[in-house]
C-alpha cells in the first residue's frame, strides 16, 4: 500500500514535469539547440534600414554612373543623404532625401578628409581653411563650388586637361 | 494517512532506509527524464524537424568579418548607420572606433568621444609629447565560436545560431546582466528601451536577406569586410588564404573570435 502511493507520487511528479515542459518551453525550444528556434527566424525577417547604391540606380541612373567613375566610386549614397526607405518606398518618392548644403556640407566632407592624426598615409587630407586660402577664395566657400561631390575631382581634372587652372574658374566668384 | 503503524515500529531503521532509496530513485529521475524512454520520442520528432528546416544541400557558410586597421579613416560612418539600422538608443553603441595615439615614449592614449560616431576631426592636443603612431580600431561583436556570454545566461536567452551568429532572443532575456559582464569585449549592454542585453549581430537580418552589415556598407574605405571564408572568389577568403597576418583580439582567452583584426599593432590586441 505505501509503495503504491509513493510509486503514485513519483508518476505524478513525472507527469507534471512533462505537462510542465509542455506549458513553459516554447514550441520551437531544441529546434536548432537549447533555445527557442523560432527566435532566429524573428531576427532574419526584421526589417532593412540602409539599402544598398543599386537602390538609387534605378531613379538616379546618371549620379551613380557619375559617382563609379570616381574618387568616390566606393562611397555609399547614403551615407552623406539617409537611409532610402525614408525617401523612396515600391518604387515612387515618398518624401525629399536630405542633401547637405553651406556649413553643413563642409562639416560633412570634413569629417572624412580633414587631416588629424591617424589618417592612412595614402589617404586625400586638407587643412582647413587652409585649403580654401591655398586656392585663393574665401573660407565662406563650400566644397561643391569646386568639386562636384559626387566625383570630386571630376571638374578639376577635366580643367586641367583643358590648360584651365581651376583658380582662374574661380577666382571671379564671391 | 495510512500508514503500516506496525511497520515503521518493528524496524525503523529498515524504513528510513527504504524511504531514502525510494527517494534517492525519484530524484535520479527527476534529474535525468530526457533521457528516459518517455522522452525519446520527443527527442526524435524535434530531430525531424531539424532535419527539414535545414536544407541538406546547403553547403554550410562560413562566415566572417574583418577590419583593415591600416585603411580606417575615423569617420565614424558605420557608428551612423549601426546606429539607424539596429534601432540602437543614444548613447549605446553597439559598434564603435577607438584612436589609438601612441607618443615617443610608448604611452598608449586611447578615446572614442560619443563612440567615434561624429568622426575624429580634432587633434588631441592634450597629448604634449611627440607622436608616434596614430590610428583607428573599429570594434564590434567578435562572434566567437566559444562565446562567454552564452555560457553565463541562466535563461538560455542568448546563444549561438548552427551558422555560427550569436544572438540575443530579446523576447526571453531577463536583463540579468550577467552576459554584459561576461563578455571580455564589452560589446553587450543593456538596451535602455527594451530593456534586455543588446548588442551587435552582424545585422543578422541584413546577410540572411544577402546583404552586407550596414557598417560594411556604409564604410568609404573598405576596413570593414565581411563575407564567407568558404567561398574563395570572396574579399575575406582572399585575405584568409594569403600571407597576410590576422589577428584576433584577447587571444588568450580562448573565445575564439570570427572577428579577425589586419594590421593590427599590439598594443590593440
Ligand atoms: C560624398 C557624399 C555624397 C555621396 C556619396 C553621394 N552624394 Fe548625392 N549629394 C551630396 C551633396 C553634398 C549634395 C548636394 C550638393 C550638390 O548637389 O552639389 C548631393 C546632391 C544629390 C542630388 C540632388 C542634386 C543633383 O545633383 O541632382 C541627388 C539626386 C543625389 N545627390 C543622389 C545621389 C546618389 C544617387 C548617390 C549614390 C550613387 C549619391 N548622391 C552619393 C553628397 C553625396
Ligand atoms: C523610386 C525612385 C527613387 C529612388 C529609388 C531614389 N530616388 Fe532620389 N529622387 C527621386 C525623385 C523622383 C526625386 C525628385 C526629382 C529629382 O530631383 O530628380 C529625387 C530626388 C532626390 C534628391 C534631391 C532632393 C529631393 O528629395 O528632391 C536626392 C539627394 C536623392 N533623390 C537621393 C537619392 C538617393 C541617395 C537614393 C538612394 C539611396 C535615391 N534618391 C533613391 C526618386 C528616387
Ligand atoms: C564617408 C567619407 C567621405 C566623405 C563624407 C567625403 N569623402 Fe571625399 N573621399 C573619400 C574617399 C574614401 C576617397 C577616395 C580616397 C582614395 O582614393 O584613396 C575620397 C576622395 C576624394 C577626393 C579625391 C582626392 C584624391 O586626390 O584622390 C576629393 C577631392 C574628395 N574626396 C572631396 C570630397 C568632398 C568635397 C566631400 C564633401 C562633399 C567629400 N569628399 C566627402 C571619402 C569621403
Ligand atoms: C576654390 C576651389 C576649391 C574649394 C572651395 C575646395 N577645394 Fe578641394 N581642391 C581644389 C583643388 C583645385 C584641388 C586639387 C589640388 C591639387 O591637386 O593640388 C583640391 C583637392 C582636394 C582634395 C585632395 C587633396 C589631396 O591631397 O589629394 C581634397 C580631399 C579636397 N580638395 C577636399 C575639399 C573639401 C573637403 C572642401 C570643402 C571644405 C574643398 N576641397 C573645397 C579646389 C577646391
Amino acid at each position: 500500500m505505501f509503495y503504491f502511493r509513493l510509486v503514485l507520487l513519483l508518476v505524478g511528479i513525472v507527469i507534471l514535469i512533462v505537462v510542465g515542459r509542455m506549458i513553459f518551453l516554447p514550441d520551437s525550444w531544441g529546434q536548432y539547440g537549447y533555445y527557442r528556434g523560432a527566435y532566429i527566424h524573428e531576427e532574419a525577417a526584421k526589417n532593412l534600414v540602409y539599402g544598398t547604391n543599386d537602390s538609387c540606380k534605378e531613379c538616379h541612373k546618371e549620379i551613380y554612373d557619375l559617382k563609379l567613375q570616381g574618387h568616390h566610386q566606393r562611397l555609399s549614397c547614403e551615407i552623406c543623404h539617409a537611409p532610402v526607405g525614408e525617401h523612396a518606398q515600391n518604387g515612387e518618392k515618398i518624401a525629399d532625401m536630405p542633401r547637405k548644403l553651406g556649413e553643413p556640407q563642409v562639416d560633412l566632407c570634413l569629417k572624412c578628409h580633414i587631416k588629424v592624426e591617424g589618417k592612412p598615409e595614402k589617404f586625400p587630407v586638407i587643412e582647413y581653411p587652409k585649403h580654401l586660402s591655398d586656392q585663393n577664395v574665401k573660407v565662406t566657400h563650400t566644397c561643391d563650388q569646386c568639386h562636384t561631390v559626387h566625383a570630386p575631382l571630376e571638374n578639376i581634372e577635366r580643367g586641367r586637361t583643358k590648360g584651365v587652372t581651376l583658380k582662374m574658374e574661380v577666382s571671379g566668384g564671391n | 494517512m495510512e500508514i503500516d503503524q506496525g511497520f515503521i515500529d518493528k524496524d525503523r531503521r529498515g524504513f528510513i532506509e527504504k524511504v531514502l532509496r525510494g527517494s534517492l530513485k525519484g530524484s535520479l529521475l527527476l534529474l535525468i527524464p530526457m533521457h528516459s524512454d518517455l522522452f525519446a520520442q520527443v527527442l526524435n520528432e524535434e530531430k525531424d524537424k531539424i532535419i527539414s528546416l535545414i536544407d541538406p544541400k546547403d553547403t554550410r557558410k562560413n562566415y566572417a568579418f574583418m577590419v583593415d586597421v591600416g585603411a580606417c579613416i575615423g569617420c565614424g560612418s558605420c557608428c551612423v548607420a549601426d546606429r539607424k539600422e539596429n534601432h540602437v538608443p543614444e548613447g549605446s553603441y553597439r559598434t564603435w572606433v577607438e584612436r589609438y595615439v601612441i607618443d615617443i615614449y610608448n604611452t598608449v592614449y586611447v578615446d572614442a568621444p560619443n563612440g567615434g560616431e561624429d568622426g575624429y576631426t580634432h587633434m588631441r592636443e592634450d597629448i604634449k609629447e611627440p607622436i608616434k603612431n596614430a590610428f583607428y580600431v573599429p570594434k564590434l561583436c567578435n562572434m566567437c565560436q566559444e562565446p562567454s556570454c552564452v555560457q553565463v545566461c541562466p535563461v538560455a536567452a542568448t546563444f549561438k545560431t548552427p551558422d555560427g551568429f550569436v544572438l540575443v532572443d530579446s523576447t526571453h532575456c531577463v536583463a540579468c546582466g550577467y552576459c554584459v559582464q561576461a563578455c571580455p569585449y564589452g560589446v553587450r549592454f543593456i538596451n535602455n528601451e527594451t530593456h534586455t542585453a543588446d548588442k551587435c549581430t552582424w545585422c543578422y537580418h541584413r546577410v540572411s536577406k544577402g546583404k552586407l552589415p550596414a557598417c560594411v556598407n556604409a564604410c568609404p574605405t573598405g576596413a570593414r569586410k565581411f563575407g564567407d571564408l568558404n567561398d574563395p572568389n570572396s574579399e575575406v577568403a582572399k585575405i584568409y588564404n594569403s600571407k597576410k597576418i590576422l589577428k584576433v583580439l584577447k587571444k588568450q582567452l580562448g573565445n575564439e573570435p570570427v572577428l579577425y583584426y589586419l594590421g593590427a599593432n599590439e598594443e590593440v590586441i
